[in-house]
């Protein structure tokens, strides 16, 4: 097993020998502690059995509620912070940044776009496209959606006649 | 003659002496050489710390203030009062907190003071202390585990400057008075021990010093015999000459065996203080300190679980301690007197350990990473779990499987159950549960629990079928009757239905929602079982399996987590995610290691798919899973059952989560439960506390949604027939049922019709 070393603690070893008669008296001294009782060796106990709290009522029909979206301007945000790491050159937080938008949103055409750019920019044009045939089948409807895709589609064809 | 033999004697003594004392050094720099060997720069083995998803605030998001104060509890915030990182208090249908710093994957975040408003089930809004409004934040993420060493010691190296004041005198007043002074032994406490002992007539003190436990800890097992206790002291000293005393400490602090969770043992102060309290070791108060200093003596004989009276009176006795060295004052140390052990109980901590779960990082993180490496270099993993879904999923188990069994006078405990869910877009793993003892290192049903999967792999047939013959539609008519397959090696096979009734010519539509074997089995030899065993490897991207015909409904076996890779076609519209636990692995510096990065693939056509999946919500309003409290939130799924009714199945999606749900007995034996009875409630319980979003179907430019009748599959409209909307080809030409009103169908079909 490899052992390897951690940033702290690391103990330095200056050699400073302190008085040997102390050492040699305390030897002397073990004699009396022959009889010292020692503490109990500890053994693992068996862990008692866990148990989780059980409800025994069948749960009421959940209320008719609208499911609510998150404000839009969440994946603004991440997109902008996205763009900027990416120019930055950051393309790894530019890619982990959409994907958390992503995880939030799963169902936005626009975010996986967005994720498909980066991956020609990143040079990985086969996962752009697949991001690019999501996003369509994501929003088969839109039009900015439909054309964002195609553009992307073609710079892949681009990529891939050069590559 | 006298004074000749004292000289003689006198030089023979000497001569010993000088010998002794030789042999005496050269021991002790031979164990100052085992000691700088191993000690010096003593490199722990660091187990790498794996964290769930952190949890996201965000208005909206469907959150409500007890599930937000019952994260910020298991993170081990304070309650009751905001005065710095890692407080919160509840102020009517709102929650001021300062969350802490924390450094995730993909970038830094400081401590922030948050209030945070509720409505119902939703946040409502999110200020800072400004006032000003914020869009998204989260909250730190959990500790769910760590990846530790086959010896089992798993630790949390905390250094100096994260150990409290407070702890380090405590141990000194308690464990070695005279640690500041003494050269690694100290002949004082161990006669005090001895008398205190003898008179106790039992073991009361030990005369040990930090030092002594330190190598004993470190170096030796556990035999209590002289030379060995010899050799301990030795050793003490010789550390004591080579170390700082604040390194020593550290040390201990680092080092110092202090409770066993099953296989794992815990060392040192900073992961007792998580496991014991969930808290960060800087962060404790005075009784809590002063009960990991109690602990230490005998971690199994002052356990804070099992053992709580004597704990709490060790406890007790250590804040006397305390009081007695001023460490404390008179005030605090009466209020932590009567304050109880605080230890998070049994149950709680069951739900912070997910051992299903961290089997799956494990063998994730074993494919790209050496075990040894893994478990010693202090990594960071970062994954996919999602505590607010597991902790659901859970309950969703236990109260769904204590309640079936009491309606059915079942014993109890005789069924199993498992859950997965993921996030079917992105892959991601939200929870496992692999048994109904979710807490502890059963069998993993989720991912070893390899059983039949009965009428789960119909949308897999259809599928087929709508890939082989382009003409084939929802509406399309298909033989519901009886069949006879010849079968080389034994008696032909003859399934039946489910009530034994055939339904003679059905549509599609009908056959998949209601779960028909006859039409099943005939559509899937005419569109050939091989393909189907062919289609259904490529799917869960493994090799065919063997094509027999009862594959066609369900003889196969696969696991939960095959199902939910298998299910992800379906809810992912015909794109596959391959499942994934581990986001990203980060050395312990914070320089990123490894990403597991979002990848998607297209593995089916989305016009077949989007036809299986209306289908699957047909199931869900009308089908076999009508009887779910979501039959008519637009969500989609399946129900299966295997034969004798041993294996219970339901799998279920929204548009941003699908969830497996196995349900069966313990002893593989006939439950009598069907997906429907057995597995779709406790998918209901699962999603009653999660938000459910309807799974949105879009319909081709080139479909329209059309009423077709369910029973016959002729356009029909509800004063006439039984109408079912479904997506069809805009040229398809359908007749009315008889009895239907001729103005269903268009002109120029109508036309058309005369001639055909």
């Amino acid at each position: 097993m490899v052992r390897l070393m951690p940033a702290v603690p690391r103990l330095r070893a200056p050699l400073r020998v302190r008085s040997p008669a102390a050492l040699l008296a305390g030897l002397v001294l073990l004699g009396g502690c022959a009889g010292t009782p020692v503490a109990p060796v500890e053994t693992p106990p068996p862990l008692p059995p866990e148990t989780t709290p059980e409800e025994t009522v069948a749960p009421e029909p959940p209320p008719m509620a609208e499911p609510v979206r998150p404000s839009p301007n969440i994946s603004i945000a991440l997109r902008e912070e996205s763009a900027r790491a990416a120019a930055g050159g950051d393309p790894g937080r530019a890619i982990a940044l959409l994907e958390r938008a992503i995880r939030i949103e799963p169902g936005r055409a626009d975010l996986w776009l967005d994720l498909a750019e980066l991956y020609l920019q990143t040079g990985d044009p086969a996962q752009a496209e697949q991001l690019a045939r999501k996003a369509r089948a994501l929003a088969p409807g839109d039009e900015a959606v439909a054309e964002r895709a195609a553009r992307i589609d073609a710079r892949v064809r681009a990529l891939r006649q050069t590559g | 003659m006298r004074r000749r033999i004292f000289v003689w004697c006198l030089r023979i003594t000497l001569a010993l002496a000088v010998v002794g004392g030789l042999a005496l050094c050269a021991w002790l720099f031979h164990l100052d050489r085992v000691i700088t060997s191993t000690f010096e720069g003593r490199r722990w083995s660091i187990p790498a710390q794996v964290y769930a998803q952190p949890l996201e605030l965000f208005v909206g998001r469907r959150l409500s203030l007890d599930q937000f104060t019952f994260e910020l509890d298991r993170l081990g915030y304070g309650a009751g009062r905001v005065d710095g990182p890692g407080t919160y208090r509840t102020e009517g249908q709102a929650v001021r907190t300062v969350l802490r710093p924390f450094a995730f994957a993909d970038g830094a975040r400081g401590a922030v003071p948050l209030r945070v408003r509720f409505e119902g089930t939703r946040i409502a809004a999110i200020d800072t202390a400004r006032g000003d409004e914020i869009e998204l934040i989260r909250v730190e993420p959990p500790l769910i585990g760590s990846i530790f060493p086959s010896h089992g010691e798993d630790r949390l190296i905390v250094q100096p400057g994260e150990t409290p004041e407070l702890l380090l005198e405590t141990l000194k007043a308690v464990e070695d008075r005279n640690f500041d002074r003494h050269l690694g032994f100290d002949p004082k406490a161990m006669l005090r021990a001895l008398w205190v002992n003898l008179r106790a007539g039992g073991v009361e003190q030990g005369g040990s010093t930090l030092t002594q436990q330190l190598v004993k800890s470190y170096y030796l097992d556990n035999r209590r015999t002289i030379p060995r206790k010899l050799k301990e002291l030795a050793m003490a000293v010789v550390l004591e000459l080579r170390f700082e005393k604040a390194d020593l400490l550290n040390a201990y602090i680092n080092e110092i065996y202090i409770g066993q969770d099953g296989a794992r043992a815990i060392h040192g102060f900073g992961l007792a203080s998580q496991y014991y309290f969930a808290k960060p070791l800087a962060d404790l108060d005075a009784h809590e300190i002063a009960l990991l200093v109690a602990v230490i003596r005998g971690p199994s004989y002052y356990n804070p679980l099992r053992n709580t009276e004597r704990a709490l009176a060790r406890r007790n006795r250590v804040l006397d301690t305390m009081l007695q060295f001023e460490l404390i004052d008179a005030a605090t140390h009466g209020r932590a007197r009567g304050r109880d052990l605080g230890v998070l109980r049994t149950g709680r901590r069951a739900g912070r350990y997910y051992p299903a779960f961290m089997d799956l990082v494990r063998s994730q993180l074993d494919r790209d990473y050496d075990a040894g490496l893994l478990a010693t270099n202090g990594f960071r993993v970062f994954t996919t779990l999602s505590p607010v879904v597991q902790e659901s999923a859970e309950r969703a188990v236990a109260g769904t499987l204590a309640r079936i069994e009491a309606e059915r006078d079942l014993d109890e405990g005789a069924l199993q159950a498992a859950i997965v869910v993921t996030s079917p877009q992105t892959g991601e793993v939200q929870a496992i549960v692999g048994g109904r003892d979710a807490g502890s290192r059963g069998f993993n049903y989720a991912v070893n629990g390899r059983r039949p999967i009965g009428s789960l792999i119909k949308p897999v047939v259809y599928l087929t079928a709508f890939e082989a013959d382009p003409n084939l539609t929802l509406a399309s008519i298909i033989d519901d009757v009886p069949v006879r397959v010849p079968n080389p090696s034994g008696p032909p096979w003859m399934p039946r239905n489910f009530d034994g009734r055939p339904q003679g010519e059905v549509p599609v539509i009908r056959a998949l929602a209601d779960s028909l074997n006859l039409a099943t089995v005939n559509l899937g030899l005419a569109v050939g079982v091989e393909r189907v065993a062919q289609r259904l490897g490529e799917l869960l991207d493994a090799p065919p399996p063997e094509p027999f015909p009862s594959l066609l409904l369900g003889a196969g076996e696969l696991s939960p987590m095959e199902v939910a890779q298998l299910y992800g076609t379906f809810a992912g519209t015909g794109f596959a995610a391959p499942l994934k636990t581990v986001i990203a692995v980060e050395d312990r510096g914070g320089a990123r290691l490894d990403r597991y990065p979002l990848v998607t693939r297209q593995v089916a056509d989305p016009r077949d798919v989007l036809q299986v999946n209306h289908a699957l919500k047909t199931v869900m309003t009308r089908g076999t899973g009508k009887g779910s409290l979501y039959a008519g939130r637009g969500v989609a799924g399946k129900t299966g059952t295997s034969d004798d009714f041993r294996d219970a199945w339901f799998a279920g999606f929204d548009a941003n989560l699908l969830a497996i749900v196995w349900v069966g007995h313990v002893d593989n034996e006939s439950t009598g439960l069907t997906g429907s009875s057995g597995a779709l409630p406790v998918w209901d319980a699962l999603m009653s506390e999660l938000a459910v979003t309807p799974v949105t179907i879009p319909v081709p430019n080139d479909y329209l949604l059309r009423e077709i009748d369910f029973a016959t599959g002729e356009l029909a409209d509800a004063s006439c027939g039984d109408p079912v909307t479904v997506p069809l080809p805009s040229d398809l030409r359908l007749p009315p049922k008889a009895g239907c009103p001729v103005t269903l169908q268009n002109l120029g079909d109508r036309i058309r019709s005369w001639f055909d």
